[in-house]
């Protein structure tokens, strides 16, 4: 079954066309990168594809369900990682965790067993009973990745999911993203990190200037274009 | 519901926090403290207060003039020297605030019908108003003392009849008529009983409207600084079920706020007015039961509505403007212009008859739905129903919509692209 079918989506802002009829498929399981640079219209897709943004034209499906119709039913099976966001400041993070789970769990063993899983992901020991104001960038990140994950969503949305991560750090989110989709769940990231992304996804998608330039798993592109590295292959597609 | 619960715990949560509940135990410390203040200054005012008396007369009559002072509260000090700027000097050191000056020759000249004259000298060296009372005491004593000496003089020369009925051969009843009730009354005291009661509810109505927009405008703001309002509008519950678990949280702290905003403003007023003002008093309730213009189960009820769609209607419209704050900075400059709006009916109702104003800005005060909790005690006080009916009515309607709108910004983008659009606005000017 595919996870996420887009059709010829399209979205404006205004007079700036952010989305030019972008068409992807993602299948069950897979990890699929989106990639290209700052105001190539990740976000706006991915903001989109979660139910938070209103889109121009085109079709958007997940797992089978028709954006604009079953809205509320998708939100149940997708968890959204923004590329910018923070946690309620006043909660600490096990509080902000419990408080996430409380949405998604159907009864309170299960959402214990959610916070258990974001316990494991965050890995912040003593600091998860710490209010999330005193959290570094990095430590928020990474409660909010917890948070995304834990209650196994079958696709989880993730806006650059290492940004503002130090390198060890990054290495770690990684490994538990892909940790997670062999537990089953179905990943669709963005970042313009290109060596993470040929690291993480089975397949990626290169977007400009709200156009997708290729569409491919990274051997088949890198083949395509004769480059050793993703980076190459945009800067061969762009041309 | 379970979601709904763990939203709306969340969002009591962060109301209840140290800044929201700091200013209000200071601001009811203050009143509390500002009140105790006044009781006391008050019970200071009443307490026999020191007066110098220069005698210059010793006779009989200055000697039973200065007893009669004692009868009134008053502490006669029997000056040493019979020089005025010496015994002014004594008052000034001993801190007694008023000097009597009785001349030579007073008894005398009073028995002759030539009017002596009283000095009072009052020792100025504050402008509180309780200080303000102390002369207004001794003349209070020497109207008495008027009183009782013509009186003497009447009984006198009009043997066998009551000197009162020779000073005011005619006499007066006061009857009041409300509400189509007669009562023997004066409706001094029934306009002084209906404005204490007035005069506690719109300071706390206006009060409590602005806090829960506030409150409100910074719960939203406070999701779009903390950047948590993205992640929260991908969680599977209703849009609209966000938008009420704001709203109720808040009215839910407001309610508790303003019970205890009522207590302390009420025991500030019974301190300042001596317990003659103040909502629930009991001598004011049966002044008002009298003339049937006390609260009854229906016209609290009426209130109670208009009050909480008054509420309702505040908090949807700062839902809307709440839209277009980015953080809680931008709160109190989009919150400027629904002040206005409260503060109009505020000043309008405290200070003109309603009634009485121009058509324009009678239809200005109708169409601001916080009004109508203004102009109801009135109205439901003189029985005039309908217009508390039609105020209520047209309030739930003005929600309703702004409601809708709230709900349809929370559904589209609009709240997530809105900042961006006025910034941009804000540039272009
Ligand atoms: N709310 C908005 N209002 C107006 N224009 C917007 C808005 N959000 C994004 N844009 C514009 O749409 C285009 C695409 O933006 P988007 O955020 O989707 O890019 P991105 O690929 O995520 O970039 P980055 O890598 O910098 O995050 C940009 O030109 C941006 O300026
Ligand atoms: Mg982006």
């Amino acid at each position: 079954m595919l996870a996420l079918e887009v059709k010829n989506l399209t979205k404006s802002y205004g007079s700036l066309k952010a989305l030019d009829g972008i068409s992807f498929e993602i299948n069950e399981g897979e990890i699929f990168g989106l990639i290209g640079p700052n105001g190539a219209g990740k976000t706006t897709a991915l903001r989109i594809i979660s139910t938070i943004l209103s889109r121009d034209g085109g079709d958007i499906n997940i797992f089978g369900m028709a954006l604009g119709k079953d809205d509320e039913k998708i939100r149940e099976i997708i968890s959204y990682l923004p590329e910018e966001a923070g946690a309620y400041k006043n909660l600490t993070g096990i509080g902000y965790l419990n408080f996430m789970a409380g949405f998604y769990a159907k009864s309170d063993g299960v959402k214990s067993s959610f916070v258990d899983t974001g316990v494991e992901i965050a890995d912040l020991g003593d600091r998860l009973k710490s209010k999330v104001s005193t959290y570094s960038k990095g430590m928020t990140r990474k409660i909010l990745l917890a948070r995304s994950l834990m209650m196994m969503p079958k696709l989880a949305i993730l806006d650059e999911p290492t940004s503002g991560l130090d390198v060890l750090n990054s290495i770690e989110i990684r490994n538990i993203i892909k940790d997670f989709v062999k537990r089953g769940i179905t990943v669709l990231l963005s970042s313009h990190n290109m060596l993470e992304v040929e690291f993480l996804s089975d397949r990626v998608a290169l977007i400009d200037k709200g156009k997708i330039l290729e569409t491919g798993k990274p051997d088949e592109l890198k083949k395509k274009f004769g480059a050793r590295n993703l980076e190459e292959v945009f800067i061969g597609a762009m041309r | 519901m379970k979601k709904f619960m763990n939203l709306f715990k969340k969002d009591i949560k962060e109301l209840v926090t140290i800044q929201l509940i700091l200013p209000l135990i200071i601001m009811i410390a203050i009143y509390g403290f500002l009140g105790t203040l006044v009781k006391s200054e008050t019970k200071k005012a009443m307490a026999p207060q020191n007066v110098v008396i220069v005698d210059m007369d010793k006779s009989a009559f200055s000697n039973s003039l200065i007893e009669t002072m004692k009868q009134g509260n008053l502490i006669p000090v029997q000056s040493q020297s019979d020089n005025i700027e010496i015994s002014l000097n004594v008052a000034k050191e001993k801190n007694i605030k008023v000097v009597i000056v009785i001349p030579d020759g007073f008894g005398q000249d009073v028995l002759s019908f030539k009017q002596p004259e009283i000095q009072v000298y009052s020792v100025m060296n504050s402008f509180s108003i309780m200080s303000m009372g102390q002369p207004s005491v001794v003349k209070g004593i020497i109207q008495t003392i008027n009183d009782s000496i013509s009186s003497q003089f009447i009984g006198e020369k009009f043997t066998g009849i009551p000197p009162e009925i020779v000073k005011s051969p005619i006499k007066t009843k006061d009857f009041v008529m409300v509400n189509g009730k007669v009562a023997a009354i004066s409706p001094d005291i029934v306009s002084q009983a209906f404005a204490s009661q007035n005069l506690i509810i719109p300071i706390v109505l206006a009060f409590v409207i602005i806090f829960s927009a506030q409150m409100l405008a910074s719960l939203i703001a406070l999701e779009k600084q903390n950047k948590t309002l993205e992640t929260l509008l991908t969680v599977p519950i209703k849009r609209s079920l966000i938008v009420f678990s704001k709203m109720l949280s808040v009215g839910v702290v407001a309610l508790i706020i303003s019970v205890v905003y009522l207590i302390a403003m009420n025991s500030y007023m019974s301190g300042i007015t001596g317990g003659s003002i103040g909502f629930g008093n009991n001598n004011v309730s049966a002044v008002l039961k009298q003339v049937g213009m006390n609260f009854t189960p229906l016209t609290y009820s009426l209130l109670g509505l208009s009050i909480f769609f008054a509420i309702l209607a505040a908090l949807s419209v700062t839902t809307i403007l709440a839209v277009y704050a980015e953080d809680l900075k931008d709160v109190q400059a989009m919150l400027a212009p629904l002040m206005i709006f409260i503060l109009i009916p505020y000043f309008l109702t405290l200070f003109t008859d309603p009634a009485n104003l121009s058509l324009p800005l009678k239809l200005i005060l109708y169409a601001i739905p916080f009004s109508h909790p203004f102009l109801a005690t009135q109205n439901l006080m003189f029985g005039r129903f309908s217009p508390v009916i039609l105020g209520i009515i047209y309030q739930i309607l003005f929600s309703f919509v702004c409601i809708m709108i709230a709900s349809k910004i929370f559904s589209s983008d609009r709240i997530l692209t809105a900042r961006v659009k006025f910034r941009k606005r804000l540039l272009s000017k």
